[in-house]
């Protein structure tokens, strides 16, 4: 069974991505990490996401994936150990010397990190000697060329399906370090790439339109039956710094579209699929390198962003069944005579028109106004817990 | 210390050889960030000329491959006379499990760009019983000590040249000419450069080959002011050509083979060539987030 891999940047998340579907998530700890800014996972709140995770049968990975300085390394070893000791299900690592030390200090299940830009078949073989259990494959592969790899190597196959790109080789840029001086193998990628450049040609700058690096946002919605097919293990999304909206929607889609492939052999129509993922997308989305060398196509040149077709207002916090009362946390402004789009965490859509709410004292409001606010409504059906509540458009 | 070079015409072989103890040469079937490509039997016979002058001679192999580029990989390599060969420069761990295969790891030099950054990551091929490896360029001179000090084969740096900070496999010349309509005559193009908006003073050049494409630092690294540390940390140390030419390399090469900083010709080839050089990451840490 192909493993859906979704990114938490905290407990929040953690538990939104394993509650709409996804099999395993993959967190930072506050040591070793790429994605500084989102790493605050401290290690009771891993802990608390193993429990959580493992109590629903589902996974949790760490990634310990920066390239490490000499006085980065201090701690690691007693960091590893407390992993292991939080019972988490693997780590994802670049550099060999963490790497190294996980086998010999732990237990733990080794996963390549993409940093280590694998692809190919041999380069995959020199990793499982050394141990590594499952390879996170460089992004810059095609379909054809993941289904011929997956198939002549026995280790595990992990391969990004959505999410922001790197527009280099992942792990070999330093344009942050060299524009920023902050080091982007050590979570601070300032994404120099992005910003806008003349592009200048025998001393005269071509064209108006600035030059970028910055690569259009992995969507592999129409690849997936050909990712099962080769026989990846896990399908994964990126995106720890993401928000639950976010989370939510992309794991929820990808969940339904694997489930009725796995079930039917066939995916009809993946109109209702792009629709669904449009509602939380925030930037344009092309496929990447899966359908051969990206071209225009797969390319921003004026770092043009999307509106989500949805706008998330509201969280599920609690249900009661006698009462019919749901409380709300406010995550956008919203007010009665609405009609709210809810997503659960199954999948499914429900709809209703909001004609009457309270705040959190009882007291009849027509429009919650204010972030966070607890919000008392009764919808005319029930809702679950991490429920999502969206302005229908 | 020995100093090496690219070379961009192998006439020249022999004017350089006075200041080096090897050349570093590639085809861009294999290689990538190649001064020149030369063809097969051009490195053959680089690879005899090495051997007359008693010089090394590196092939400088550093795309990342996929299977089928591995192939390309096996078969290129087969054509040369790799026994004469002093080292394979690799980037991909697929071509070092090829060359072991082979019984050449011992002439592997392991070359992962950014990659190898403290003293543990940059020994850990020692089991494969590879002949070097080249160090971060990101990072300092101090960290360099500390790797040197434990090192358990040939360390291998930049010394000098434009280095390279970007490498996508993406086509991104061509696709920005087609975004506008226009006709690509800039494959493989010296002479192109990359402006940011607030930094209009460094022009940093990009190049499209057959590996992708790369944009490099604006200014050029220069080691000269650190060469007497560096001489008891490193063994290889590499002065790299790229959108120069071997009269730069027949300029610069007596100040690194004599030690000598002499500033009238810094500053005349500073001119001469429009550049601008500077010392890189030597007393420079970059920013661990984590840390603050």
């Amino acid at each position: 069974m192909v493993e859906l891999l979704a990114p938490a940047g905290d407990l929040e998340k953690l538990k939104i991505a394993l509650l709409y579907g996804a099999d395993a998530v993959y967190v930072g700890g506050q040591s070793f990490s790429l994605r500084a800014r989102a790493s605050n996972f401290s290690l009771d709140d891993i802990k608390e996401g193993v429990r959580f995770a493992h109590d629903l049968g589902k996974k949790v990975y760490v990634t310990t994936n920066i390239i490490p300085h000499e006085e980065d390394l201090d701690g690691l070893v007693p960091y590893l150990q407390a992993l292991q000791a939080c019972e988490v299900d693997g780590l994802i690592a670049a550099s060999p010397y963490i790497i190294d030390q996980a086998m010999n200090h732990t237990r733990l299940e080794i996963h390549l990190s993409t940093q280590q830009s694998v692809t190919n078949g041999d380069t995959v073989r020199f990793w499982q000697d050394r141990g590594v259990r499952r390879i996170v494959l460089a992004r810059e592969l095609d379909k054809q060329q993941i289904h011929a790899l997956a198939q002549a190597v026995d280790a595990d196959i992990e391969v990004f399906i959505h999410g922001g790109m790197c527009m280099s080789y992942s792990g070999r840029c330093s344009l942050s370090d060299n524009l920023t001086d902050r080091d982007a193998n050590r979570g601070g990628c300032a994404h120099s790439c992005r910003w806008h450049y003349a592009f200048v040609a025998n001393g005269e700058t071509l064209f108006d339109t600035p030059f970028s690096m910055s690569a259009k946002d992995l969507a592999a919605l129409h690849q997936i039956p050909d990712l099962i097919d080769a026989g990846v293990t896990a399908l994964k999304i990126e995106g720890r710094m993401k928000s639950i909206h976010y989370i939510a929607t992309v794991v929820s889609t990808y969940r339904r579209l694997i489930d009725q492939y796995l079930e039917t052999g066939a995916i009809d129509d993946f109109t209702p699929y792009v629709t669904e993922l449009q509602k939380a997308e925030n930037r344009l989305t092309a496929e990447g390198w899966l359908e051969g060398v990206p071209g225009i196509e797969g390319q921003l040149f004026n770092m043009r962003s999307e509106q989500p077709t949805g706008t998330f207002i509201g969280l599920v916090r609690s249900f009661d069944a006698a009462t019919g009362e749901a409380i709300i946390e406010q995550r956008n402004h919203f007010v009665l005579g609405e009609e709210i789009e809810v997503l659960e965490p199954n999948g499914a859509h429900k709809y209703f028109v909001l004609d009457a709410m309270e705040d959190e004292d009882g007291v009849a409001i027509e429009a919650a106004r204010h972030a966070q606010q607890i919000v008392r409504m009764r919808p005319p059906f029930p809702l679950s817990p991490y429920a999502l509540l969206r302005r229908r458009t | 210390m020995r100093l090496l070079t690219t070379l961009h015409d192998m006439t020249m072989m022999d004017k350089l050889a006075p200041y080096v103890g090897g050349f570093v040469v590639g085809n861009k079937a294999t290689g990538t960030r190649l001064t020149v490509s030369f063809s097969l039997d051009d490195l053959n016979s680089i690879i005899k000329e090495a051997e007359t002058l008693e010089k090394e001679v590196y092939l400088q192999a550093n795309q990342l491959y996929t299977d089928q580029g591995l192939d390309r990989f096996r078969h290129d390599m087969q054509q040369l006379d790799l026994a004469r060969v002093t080292g394979v420069i690799v980037t991909d761990l697929g071509a070092v499990r090829v060359l072991k295969s082979w019984g050449h790891a011992g002439k592997v030099v392991y070359h992962p760009d950014t990659l190898l950054t403290n003293s543990h990551d940059f020994n850990f091929l020692n089991r494969e019983g590879i002949l070097g490896a080249f160090v971060a360029k990101e990072i300092t001179l101090a960290d360099i000590k500390t790797i040197a000090a434990s090192r358990q084969y040939q360390l291998f740096m930049h010394g000098h040249g434009h280095l390279s900070m970007f490498y996508t496999k993406r086509q991104l010349v061509e696709t920005y000419m087609r975004v506008h309509g226009e006709d690509h005559p800039y494959h493989d193009a010296r002479n192109l450069r990359l402006i940011e908006e607030t930094r209009l003073d460094d022009a940093m050049p990009i190049l499209e080959d057959e590996a992708g494409t790369h944009v490099f630092r604006a200014h050029v690294l220069s080691s000269l002011d650190v060469l007497r540390a560096l001489e008891n940390m490193v063994d290889y140390l590499l002065i790299d050509t790229i959108f120069k030419d071997d009269d730069y390399a027949r300029a610069v090469l007596p100040l690194y083979h004599e030690k000598k900083k002499d500033d009238a010709i810094i500053n005349t080839l500073q001119q001469t060539y429009d550049e601008t050089w500077d010392d890189g990451f030597f007393h420079q840490k970059t920013i661990y987030l984590n840390k603050g």
